[in-house]
């Protein structure tokens, strides 16, 4: 049973996926965009001057998950296809 | 606020490790990344009594969101103060509660830094989206 939530960007009150961002809470398509501008930035410090560069911080779970979705379109464009590529897919490894 | 956030006193706490280490003990080895690890249950005092998410869907338990970064500490007549610089977010969330979170180092047996609640607490669907903004952990000393 999923919960019911409000969203603080379009008020409606659903159980449809959220961004709980904070306190705040919004449908993925009402993200304002300072939250979302900060979900794309990552800052660092260059040569004593704070820089920000567009990248999404992410968990190292969600990082691995991107990085094998690049091994699989590689693979894919690689030429791999039919039964080969679902032995590359299912692989542990890639 | 000891109790409700604030340098860990657990058992694998770092706040009897700093105060040795400032007052001439042990300097106090901090290894990196940090990382976020995500609560349903938080301590009421300060003795590292939390529930963290089990691994489920995007979150993995014992590693959370890794990779927590400081801006560049500042003092005011409060006190010397840093906040992170960088959004901690974990996709395809697990569902349950979000009742705050905990910072710990990658050392072996880890350390826990900061514990913070989310107040008041939040109920997460499966799939959600959360994220502890960038700046959100405010962090104090003096």
């Amino acid at each position: 049973m999923r919960t019911e939530q409000d969203c603080d960007g379009c008020g409606q009150v659903d159980a449809h996926p959220r961004v709980h961002y904070g306190a705040e809470t919004y449908h993925h398509d009402c993200i304002p965009h300072r939250v979302l501008v900060d979900l794309t930035t990552v800052g660092t410090f260059v040569n004593g001057q704070y820089v920000e560069t567009p990248d999404v911080p992410m968990s190292e779970e969600a990082a691995a998950t991107v990085a094998r979705l690049v091994e699989i379109v590689d693979a894919c464009k690689g030429g791999l296809k039919g039964d080969d590529l679902l032995a590359f897919i299912e692989s542990p490894e890639a | 606020m000891a109790g409700t956030s604030g340098l860990s006193s657990a058992a694998t706490g770092v706040a009897q490790l700093a105060l040795a280490a400032i007052n001439g003990g042990t300097a106090l080895s901090i290894t990196g990344p940090l990382k976020v690890l995500f609560l349903s249950a938080i301590r009421t005092v300060n003795n590292g009594t939390d529930t963290q998410w089990s691994t489920s869907g995007g979150y993995t338990n014992g590693t959370g969101f890794s990779g927590l970064t400081f801006a560049a500490a500042t003092t005011d007549t409060t006190g010397a103060h840093q906040s992170s610089n960088v959004a901690a977010t974990i996709t395809n969330a697990p569902a349950g509660t979000w009742a705050g979170c905990k910072v710990v180092d990658s050392a072996g047996t880890p350390k826990e830094l900061w514990y913070a609640p989310v107040s008041p607490s939040k109920t997460v669907n499966a799939g959600d989206t959360v994220t502890v903004p960038s700046g959100s952990f405010t962090t104090d000393l003096g």
